[in-house]
């Protein structure tokens, strides 16, 4: 039997190697996630390691209770100025030192053109003595002097200056132009991060980043004395750092400051594996359709096997070697391609604004084993069923006269009623999830669950539905290509199952490409609805480029000075605490408010609500229900500063996801709670004469009419559809993968008849056009059953969340669809030209 | 159907053997394999096949009976000779033309596998019309139809249809286009003897009523004895052609050139299937 296994295999070698594509695609995906997010995790470790080199003990403010670390609000908090002489003098101190940092934006030397600006905000932050902090220079040398500043490597790469260049500059406080004398990066690493970071002495670090007395270290660092624990030095510092500091040691800072970048990136390998997840899940559908049509044209050799004796188990374990084979094969060279997937992927995430770090790459044993299980658990799963029926086979078959390719099968009745019951289960899974009976990890997995049984009931009714479509499809093709068109029709029809499957494949794929493309054209047509309802402003002033770093704060008084402007105000968002429980903190300025440049609508029966007053609030509909605020009553509140502060509630508004959330205060009030810096202005005026008065001291910002402005906004709700797309398009290229294997195995399965036909008349083009069309339609039988899968999913997603503007980008997903018919002609190209190279003679000569 | 023929219809179905040949194969040479391995298929073999007439090709397995027709059918390209089908010579024709010479001068009917399973038998019978773009002759059809008894069945699919039943409709479909000469490869091979009558009788009687060339290549003597005239080959030439008989004279004929008396210099295993 080993011979027979290894010849069948030798025989068989194109049509393995395709098979175990599919497995090496799903594989290369989840291996190369796991590669990318493995070096990724370990590049921030070792930052977060040598970062705190040397460092017995770091001294940061406390992180107010109920606003996780992670939210990104280290900038607006600080440690007093005195902090440092307090730790100097804790027992065991050998020196303390402190460190400012904060968001800055950089220009180069003209001023004006930013560098970066998209993805992560730059960071500014000072200097440290020779051996803390683990700075090392890889060109000229730490800055001394008050106008001197250094970039980190790639920063500096990427904008263009070398070492002498001038820079300027900004933070909260004065631009001002530093020369660059030096680039750094951290340790071996040469990165900091993902974050740009620029170095600057700690005076002018202070000052670019407008730093009072009262908050004005970032960290302070302790270096300890020669034979004291960093344990109990810390228990020494904790004891006069003062309340508003929390203490620990360097190689706990270290790691939580590690932990927290991995924290804030955790989606990142959640998402990855779920698209190479779904690229698996189609390269299943590929493998079983394989495997049934392989072992359906195989049944005389098995017939003849178990006639000449062989054991029911024996034929079995020879289709389970094949198997387990073809697993093998695909998971090893996954794993090799994973090497290059990871690479790609971290070139992808870059094309979207975010330089990951990578060190040396991380290949772990996690990731092997990963790999082997899930691409031969799938070959394995994927396999069982052809290989059941294979097995079943009569010895009396090897006497029977070749099986010719039926002419129409019919579909069995029991996979269909089996997919319908699957179907309602996952309609009801994700109707729980959707309608928030069950919630968190648990709805996300009802959510997935559903979502996945709802494609394998699809997969399972759609041969019922292959016919109808089919013909449908086929009777224009038939006018217009005649006979071929004909053929391709029936022929598409005549196995509905191993069609279904085919294009089922594509169906997953084109389903999800769908879900994202309505759900994000929904997503921007609300966006612009909330928009448009809130923002009244002609003029809106935001970063270059829609960063999302927001303007400084001195931008809205530059503004009202603008020729022509009345009035002007900033809008901006935080989080604030109530009672615990996060909350949004939407900020406009009083003036915004009272003139009418922004609107807000009252739900307790005031019209437009005015400005509510310092230390007042409008809560929106969503947070009064939730916190049962009624107007009159007061909240507590802790703001990303970490102060209490109390807030009157004088109105309920209508909220909005995208614009109207949470508590909304004006920018007096904000101050309060730590949050200063607005997203964007809002004007009268016109657009022309705001600009010019910007374009001097505020370079980076731009002045937009209200229009462009808002559809700036919503546009960047197409990046993120970038991205899903680059990712899905991989289960798609696995699905044609499927069209062109299941086309060369029909094909061969009817040599005969292609024989037939070319000596009845047929031409070669005339065969060449049935076997493509014969592909149009599996196709496009994926793509109608995928657009309507997906358009069903996202209006269910859709109706779960507030206020959503359900659209149907109907032109974007016709050309999706003729996309997809398309993509089926390119699958079937290489089939088509094997089909119509038959020789006559040799196909009706065959068997 | 080109004019002249409609006019010589009459006679020729009277007169079949001086009337001139609608096929003309020419010192046709063709071998196989090379070296010491080398097999002479066709070794000069020249035959003309006259409109009108049911011509049989017998011969024991390895004559070169299924070369020959291959070779002048257009399916297979002879090492030297010429054929000539209809007054085209098909030895200059590239793959294009020769296919359209097929689609529209030339009828097939194999021994099996002759019917695509996805279409009706009507839609088979129309297959070469359709391929060409051509509409049919709602009468000739209906004739057809008639002829080979399918009147019920001619929505059915060939898996529907016993294995007599879609050799007829082959025949239909072979004489769908009117075409110059039909080639029959061992049509009843695989058909029981009511069957095989059946099918017999229907190309007889394309050649007796609709004046139809037929050129059959079989190996039962009594489907030959439907024949206007044998042909016999061996070791890749013609060693007898002449007119038919019966069922016995058929026989004879086959025992003498394969019996090891008659020819010393080696015998010819007989096998019945091929």
């Amino acid at each position: 039997m080993r011979v027979l296994l290894l010849r069948s295999l030798r025989e068989r070698f194109r049509r393995t190697v395709l098979t175990s594509l599919a497995v090496v695609i799903g594989v290369a995906l989840i291996s190369g996630t796991l590669i990318f997010t493995d070096t990724i995790s370990r590049s921030f470790d070792e930052i977060g390691e040598v970062s705190y080199r040397g460092v017995a003990v770091a001294v940061t403010p406390a992180v107010p209770i109920g606003t996780p670390s992670s939210e990104g609000s280290d900038d607006d908090r600080g440690l007093p100025k005195d902090t440092v002489d307090r730790v100097a003098g804790a027992p065991g101190v050998r020196i303390a030192v402190g460190q400012v940092s904060g968001p800055a934006i950089i220009y180069r030397k003209d001023g004006r053109t930013r560098v970066g600006g998209q993805g992560p905000p730059t960071q500014l932050i000072s200097a440290l003595p020779p051996g803390v902090g683990g700075v090392t220079y890889t060109s000229g040398r730490g800055p001394t002097g008050p106008d001197e500043v250094v970039f980190d490597t790639a920063t500096a790469e990427r904008a263009g200056v070398r070492v002498g260049d001038t820079v300027v500059v900004q933070g909260e406080g004065p631009r001002r132009r530093l020369r660059l004398v030096g680039t750094a990066g951290l340790g071996e690493i040469g990165s900091f991060g993902p974050r740009p970071t620029v170095i600057a002495t700690q005076a002018t670090a202070a000052d670019l980043l407008g730093r009072e007395d009262r908050r004005y270290w970032s960290q302070v660092l302790a270096l300890s004395a020669a034979g004291t624990r960093d344990e109990q030095v810390a228990a020494d510092v904790r004891r006069v750092a003062g309340d508003g500091a929390t203490v620990r040691t360097g190689e706990d800072q270290g790691a939580r400051q590690s932990k927290e970048i991995k924290d804030r990136i955790s989606f990142l390998p959640t998402i990855l594996l779920v698209f190479a997840g779904i690229a698996t899940f189609v390269g299943a559908f590929l493998i079983f359709n394989t495997f049934t049509i392989t072992m359906a044209q195989r049944q005389r050799e098995f017939a003849l096997l178990r006639a000449l004796g062989a054991a029911r188990g024996q034929v079995r374990a020879m289709v389970a070697a094949e198997a387990f084979t073809v697993g093998l094969l695909g998971a090893t060279l996954g794993l090799v391609a994973g090497f290059v997937v990871a690479p790609a992927l971290r070139a992808l995430i870059k094309a979207f604004g975010v330089d990951l770090p990578a060190t040396a790459t991380v290949f772990s044993g996690r990731t092997i084993l990963v790999g082997f299980v899930v691409g031969m658990a799938v070959t394995a799963a994927a396999s069982l069923l052809p290989a059941r029926r294979a097995t079943r086979v009569a010895p009396v078959e090897a006497l029977r006269d070749a099986a010719a390719p039926p002419g129409r099968g019919a579909v069995p009745r029991g996979p269909v009623i089996a997919g319908a019951v699957i179907g309602v289960v996952g309609v009801v899974g994700l109707g729980l999830s959707l309608a928030g009976t069950v919630t968190d990890d648990t709805g996300t997995a009802f959510a997935g669950g559903g979502a996945g049984l709802l494609f394998l009931a699809a997969t399972l009714i759609s041969p019922v539905l292959v016919g109808p479509i089919a013909r449908l499809l086929g009777r224009p093709l038939q006018r217009l290509f005649g006979l071929p068109g004909r053929l391709a029709q029936d022929n598409a029809a005549r196995q509905p199952g191993r069609t279904a499957i085919t294009s089922s494949a594509l169906m997953i794929g084109l389903a999800l490409v769908v879900f994202a493309t309505v759900f994000a054209a929904g997503l921007r047509e609300t966006l612009r609805g909330d928009i448009e309802r809130v923002v009244a402003a002609p003029v809106v002033v935001q970063a270059s480029g829609g960063s999302f770093s927001g303007v400084p704060t001195s931008v809205v008084g530059a503004v009202r000075r603008a020729p022509g402007v009345q009035s002007a105000g900033g809008v901006g968002f935080s989080r604030v605490a109530v009672g615990g429980r996060r909350a949004s903190l939407t900020i406009f300025d009083a003036e915004a408010l009272r003139t009418g440049l922004v609107r807000l609508q009252r739900t307790d029966g005031g019209g437009r609500a005015g400005d509510p007053g310092v230390g007042r609030a409008y809560v929106t509909d969503t947070v009064a229900d939730s916190l049962g605020a009624r107007a009159g009553r007061t909240l507590i509140a802790r703001g990303t500063n970490g102060e209490d502060h109390l807030l009157r509630i004088v109105g309920i508004v209508q909220g909005s996801a995208s614009a109207v959330s949470g508590v909304v205060v004006n920018g007096e009030t904000a101050a309060e709670f730590g949050t200063t810096q607005p997203f964007f202005v809002v004007a009268d005026g016109s657009r022309e004469a705001v600009q010019r008065a910007l374009s001097r001291d505020y370079p980076a910002t731009e002045a937009l009419t209200r229009g462009d402005w808002i559809t700036d906004q919503t546009g960047q709700v197409n990046q993120l559809l970038g991205l899903v797309y680059a990712l899905l398009g991989l289960s798609v290229l696995v699905a044609l993968f499927g069209i062109v294997n299941t086309l060369t195995l029909s094909i061969q399965e009817r040599i005969r008849e292609l024989g037939l036909l070319r000596a009845v008349g047929a031409t070669r083009a005339q065969v060449r056009r049935m076997v493509l069309l014969e592909a149009v339609i599996t196709a496009l039988l994926g793509a109608l059953l995928g657009a309507g899968l997906g358009f069903v999913l996202a209006a269910a997603v859709g109706a779960t969340l507030d206020g959503f503007a359900l659209s149907i980008p109907i032109g974007q997903i016709a050309l999706l669809i003729v996309l997809t018919g398309a993509l089926g002609v390119v699958a079937a190209i290489r089939p088509a030209r094997r089909a119509a190279k038959v020789e006559v003679l040799e196909a009706i000569a065959g068997e | 159907m080109t004019p002249a023929r409609d006019v010589l219809q009459p006679l020729l179905c009277v007169n079949a053997h001086v009337s001139t040949p609608i096929v003309q194969a020419d010192a046709l040479r063709k071998t196989y394999g090379r070296g010491e391995t080398v097999v002479t298929a066709l070794d000069g073999v020249s035959v003309d096949f006259a409109a009108g007439e049911l011509a049989a090709i017998m011969g024991p397995s390895g004559s070169g009976k299924s070369t020959l027709m291959h070779c002048v059918a257009g399916l297979d390209r002879p090492d030297s000779g010429t054929v000539t089908i209809d007054g085209v010579e098909t030895g200059s024709l590239d793959d294009k033309r020769l296919t359209e010479l097929r689609r529209d001068r030339i009828g097939f009917v194999f021994q099996a596998f002759n019917l695509l399973p996805v279409l009706t038998a009507e839609e088979n019978i129309l297959l070469p019309l359709t391929i060409a773009g051509r509409k049919p002759d709602p009468e000739w059809l209906e004739s057809l139809i008639a002829t080979v008894g399918l009147g019920d069945r001619r929505d059915h699919r060939p898996s529907e249809l016993s294995g007599g039943q879609q050799q007829r409709v082959a025949v239909a479909r072979a004489l769908a286009s009117r075409p110059a000469v039909i080639f029959a490869d061992e049509p009843t091979g695989n058909l029981d003897s009511r069957s095989s009558e059946e099918v017999l009788e229907l190309l007889r009687r394309s050649v007796d009523e609709f004046g139809q060339t037929v050129v059959m290549v079989t190996h039962d003597a009594h489907s030959a004895s439907y024949a206007d005239r044998l042909v016999l080959l061996k070791d890749g030439a013609i060693v007898h052609d002449g007119p038919a008989g019966g069922s016995d004279a058929v026989h004879e004929r086959l025992r003498q050139i394969t019996d090891p008396e008659a020819d010393a210099a080696g015998t010819v295993a007989r096998d019945p299937r091929t």
